[in-house]
């Protein structure tokens, strides 16, 4: 996956989360991540899916930062300008408004919306950052290849009738 | 006969994958606690 579009996803949970906060505070919050996100990648010194990842990781979840600068009244930027020296706190949950819409487009959507449904959860799928990229294409073959069977059983029973 | 195999596999691919995605999450969060 492209490396902007998991920073772009990140910074779009944190804005998802944020929302208990003042507007002020919430724009403030999202160019101290971005801005950070960014220095980190360029002392990283690349830009590959690995280190975006990293970097994003050791930042914890977005859900968390809002949490501590909710509550405490402590500064997120403050720690996450530090990453190496800071562990983010363990997530209660991996489950996002993201993983739990391609679930519900891959099951429910299939139904609603034959082919249609299971392909747009596939690409809720490789937006989220909760799968890794071996998992994503694992669910990917799956789809494909049951989406195949099919038109397979078309061409094996056309087959069948012309001979 | 095709036409049902049809409507049974459709769904079925999206469901079957679901379910192994649901699995990763599911041992992760459980992993963390």
């Amino acid at each position: 996956m492209d490396a902007d579009v998991l920073v772009r996803d990140y910074l779009g949970r944190l804005e998802a989360a944020s929302w208990p906060l003042p507007a002020d505070r919430r724009r403030e919050l999202a160019s101290e991540v971005s801005e950070h996100i960014e220095a980190a990648l360029s002392e990283a010194g690349r830009r590959d899916e690995v280190t975006v990842r990293n970097v994003l990781e050791r930042l914890g979840r977005p859900e968390e930062i809002v949490a501590a600068e909710d509550g405490a009244g402590k500064e997120p930027a403050a720690a996450a300008a530090a990453p190496e020296q800071s562990k983010p706190i363990p997530a209660a949950s991996p489950w996002g408004a993201i993983e739990i819409g391609a679930l519900l487009l891959l099951t429910v959507g299939a139904v609603l919306l034959p082919v249609v449904g299971p392909l747009i959860g596939l690409v809720f799928v490789w937006i989220s950052t909760q799968w890794t990229s071996r998992q994503k294409a694992i669910a990917t073959i799956i789809v494909v290849a049951l989406l195949m069977l099919p038109v397979l059983l078309v061409f094996a029973a056309s087959a069948g009738t012309t001979i | 006969m095709t036409a049902g195999l049809l409507i049974l596999i459709i769904p079925l691919a999206g469901i079957v994958a679901a379910i192994y995605l649901a699995i990763v999450l599911t041992r992760r969060s459980r992993d963390r606690q």
